[in-house]
């Protein structure tokens, strides 16, 4: 039988009663220690963790351990700790010469300075000072659901990576990725991927609440570990295809699942999770009383069906929470909280009419990047037929009629040009064109035939 | 003496005082009591993403909001038919009209939570909820059925692509299309697998009831006490099929909702509904807009699709190149009254967008925005070449 058995040792953030009380549970304070020692963390379920702390805030300890030739850095929350030993040898004396290293490393890595930060064009929110001993999260939106939820198109990497400084001017600890996308380009995934993995999970605490990530949008939160639901939550579908729903098939595909089988590796997630959403393929569960969860790539091994034979899995919000993918469900943002297991949480951000939650500035940039996106992306047919037109129109006229055309095509260029600027992805949706090669390839022929025009005869 | 004179005194001055407090008290615990339930009805009527819309749906929450609604019941009685003489089947499977019920479901979720200090308690009332508003009283952990009331009609989920590109790519869109409609359903606090033998032919679910709950079986009834939802076959009988009924997926009527506590009642009047909602000694029914607002609605979407028809055949009557106008100030008349024809026809296609959607614009062969607007930059380009 083809049967493949994983753990996922999470029990702790579901039975950890609160962050700074308890007797067995280590408070928010004795973890306030400065981050950068090498430490042994024991978690509630008995297992130990070694490696380096790379960052603590409020009690959550980001430590950077190495399993084979790679470097990952898992989050830890109180609730899910034991004991810290701060005083601990290393096991191997290598490991942690390595580790500091690396870190050392990513200190040089360049940043950019939080003076230098352009502000979103709509931002109004002053920043605001920090309560003592209270975590400032920030909310933003991955997709806005209804037209503006492609990812590629509104949902990118660049725009997630230029927030990071507004984040940081803002004070924020814990970023909240809220979901709402019905997937997009394969393309983009692990752009985002590395940016979620690499910046925002190295500099916050981060996680992600869905409501609705399918396909490309399910694949761009895996990287996050920390995943919560909506009530009418939907994760999966992942399936890779193109044109009149043909899949994609043979190296492509075996390309795909492994790459996501690495990116699951990045967000704690079993890779059968990610390649039942994918392919169909069986998955079932069960959840030992201890709260460790088994899977198995069948359909009958398992006390819980997740996925029958030739179907291709979707999570909700309750099939997620019953094998501890989600860590919660959460309508509201007291609600997230009460999930998060945070007592006390100053939502960062401007309050709205029509909105959920308060927007920060980098939220605000998300958003203008959308809307200026849907502008474009709406008139960009028009821009591209008018252009067209006017480059046609003008073989036979004579030269005054010419200019004009000239004219014409020349402002619908701009346009272009200008759309293509503020998202290089609609090169290639629009023109079938890479981002890189879009000046090469499309800008100067075009702008060479408008010069055409201007030649007198 | 006089101290026990002064004694009596204020002994009678706090007795007088705490009676009066406690006559004021009781007046105020009356007053309290007697303030009426403030009931705000909306019916929703007519033909679903076309009258019923999320834009005049929004305004009568708005108003039921305005109003202080403590109570507000949405009557259900979507159209049905084929056309005005032909009821549609209950074997039709409309499943996609789920994703148009997602533009009007979070008016009553996340709006309603948003936008008032205290959301109101939310009825749904079920006459004919088939198709896409089969979704909407889902929504609510409250619904009431009329005694002929129907809710489904959204089967096709593991058929409805057949024939189409590779099925591992049907089977990823039928199981996205699932993970909504079920999460809507867990939302209001009812058993995802409902709607999955709402959607689903060839899913088989039967259930008992169990301490006045029912407990849902994915299987046939094997004892006396349990009773089949749904036949577990992929298609219907023929009979059934002429009769336009079905088995192989779930219709609610009101004795079924009922029987599996999708349905907390059935009620023909309002009165009744009232009555079962615990209101009926001290309610009032809210003088709101909603009637007006959704029959203005309509009556607007039919006087722009009326104009833009109109518009439409007078510029297809015409010449449209206005090239065959005599002099240059003629063929400029002509392209700048067409250019603000077309403008006229483009406001109204952003205004009424929701409702116009692709059926409509091939049923009155209007094309689409992107086309008119090509239409029209192609009229400046020809006035821009044109000489006098």
């Amino acid at each position: 039988m083809n049967k493949f058995r994983m753990k996922k040792m999470i029990a702790g953030l579901f039975l950890g009663v609160a962050l700074t009380v308890g007797m067995s549970a280590p408070t928010a304070n004795a973890f306030a220690a400065a981050a950068g020692g090498w430490a042994k963390i024991t978690l509630k379920n008995g297992k130990t963790v070694e490696g380096e702390i790379v960052r603590e805030v409020d009690g959550v300890v980001w430590i950077k351990i190495t399993s084979g030739k790679y470097d990952e850095t898992r989050m830890f929350t109180p609730s899910e700790m034991k004991s810290i030993d701060r005083d601990a040898a290393p096991t191997t004396a290598s490991e942690p010469e390595k580790a500091s290293e690396a870190t050392k490393a990513e200190d040089k890595a360049p940043t950019t300075s939080t003076e230098a930060i352009p502000a979103p064009a709509s931002s109004e929110s002053a920043p605001q000072p920090r309560k003592p001993g209270v975590p400032r999260a920030a909310v933003i939106t991955l997709g806005e659901g209804g037209d503006r939820d492609m990812v590629g198109l509104y949902l990118m990497a660049k725009p997630l990576h230029d927030a990071i400084p507004l984040l940081k001017q803002e004070d924020v600890d814990i970023v909240v990725f809220r979901v709402n996308s019905g997937g997009g380009a394969l393309l983009e995934i692990q752009k985002l991927s590395d940016v979620i993995y690499n910046e925002y999970r190295k500099n916050f605490r981060t996680v992600a609440w869905i409501d609705w990530a399918i396909s490309a949008a399910a694949m761009t939160s895996h990287a996050v570990e920390e995943i919560y639901f909506t009530p009418e939550g939907a994760y999966g579908a992942c399936t890779g295809w193109s044109g009149d729903l043909v899949a994609v098939k043979d190296r492509e595909l075996e390309q795909i699942l492994f790459q996501m089988e690495k990116i699951s590796t990045r967000g704690n997630h079993p890779f059968e999770i990610m390649r039942a959403m994918q392919i169909m393929e069986p998955l079932s569960a069960t959840v030992s009383p201890q709260g460790d969860v088994s899977f198995y790539q069948d359909a009958t091994s398992g006390d819980i069906l997740l996925n029958p034979k030739d179907r291709v899995l979707t999570f909700t919000s309750q099939t997620a929470s019953k094998i501890r993918f989600s860590l919660g469900t959460a309508s509201t943002l007291d609600e997230l909280a009460k999930a998060m297991r945070l007592p006390e949480v100053e939502w960062v951000g401007v309050k709205k009419p029509g909105y959920l939650w308060p927007i920060c500035k980098a939220e605000q940039m998300q958003m203008d990047f959308r809307e200026k996106t849907a502008r474009d992306d709406q008139q960009f047919t028009e821009y591209v037929q008018t252009l067209n037109a006017a480059l046609q129109m003008a073989s036979g006229m004579d030269d005054d009629r010419r200019a004009r055309l000239a004219g014409k095509a020349r402002e619908c260029m701009n346009r272009i040009m200008s759309a293509v600027n503020n998202n290089p992805n609609l090169a290639i949706f629009k023109f079938g064109i890479l981002p890189d090669k879009f000046r090469e390839e499309w800008a100067d022929p075009t702008e060479k035939k408008i010069r055409e025009l201007t030649k007198k005869k | 003496m006089l101290s026990l004179f002064a004694g009596v005194g204020r002994w009678l001055a706090w007795s007088i005082v705490a009676v009066l407090a406690c006559v004021v008290s009781a007046n105020v615990a009356v007053a309290q009591d007697s303030a009426p339930t403030r009931v705000y009805v909306i019916d929703l009527n007519g033909e679903f993403g076309y009258d019923i819309s999320q834009t005049p749906i929004r305004q009568a929450m708005r108003d039921a909001r305005d109003q202080n609604a403590d109570v507000v019941i949405v009557k259900i009685d979507a159209k049905w038919e084929q056309d005005e003489l032909t009821p549609l089947p209950d074997n039709v499977a409309q499943f996609d009209e789920l994703f148009r019920a997602q533009k009007i479901l979070p008016i009553f979720a996340d709006e309603m939570q948003r936008e008032w200090a205290k959301p109101p308690r939310l009825v749904m009332w079920v006459k004919r909820a088939m198709g896409g508003p089969a979704f909407i009283p889902f929504v609510s952990p409250e619904i009431y059925f009329t005694s002929d009331g129907k809710m489904g009609g959204v089967g096709g989920i593991g058929v409805m692509l057949e024939g189409k590109g590779d099925e591992v790519v049907r089977q990823k869109q039928y199981s996205l299309r699932m993970a909504r409609a079920e999460g809507f359903l867990i939302r209001g606090g009812y058993d995802p697998m409902i709607v999955q033998a709402m959607c689903r032919p060839g899913f088989l679910l039967s259930y008992r009831m169990e301490g006045g709950k029912p407990l849902f079986l994915e299987r046939a009834p094997e004892r006396p006490d349990e009773f089949a939802l749904t036949s577990g076959l992929m298609g219907d009988s023929m009979q059934a099929s002429v009769r336009g009924t079905t088995s192989s997926v779930l219709t609610l009527t009101a004795d079924t909702a009922r029987a599996i506590s999708v349905s907390r009642g059935t009620a023909d009047t309002l009165d009744d509904l009232v009555f079962q909602l615990g209101l009926s000694r001290n309610h009032q029914i809210v003088d709101g807009k909603s009637k007006r607002i959704m029959e203005y609605w309509t009556r607007d979407l039919n006087n722009a699709s009326k104009e833009i028809k109109r518009i439409l055949e007078e510029m297809g009557s015409g010449d449209q190149s206005s090239g065959g106008a005599e002099t240059y100030e003629s063929r400029t008349q002509a392209r700048g009254k067409q250019i603000r024809q077309l403008d006229t026809i483009i406001n109204k296609l952003k205004i009424y967008e929701e409702a116009f959607g692709p059926r409509w614009h091939a049923e009155n062969r209007v094309p689409s925005r992107t086309e008119l607007e090509l239409r029209r930059e192609q009229l400046e380009l020809q006035q821009l070449v044109d000489k006098k």
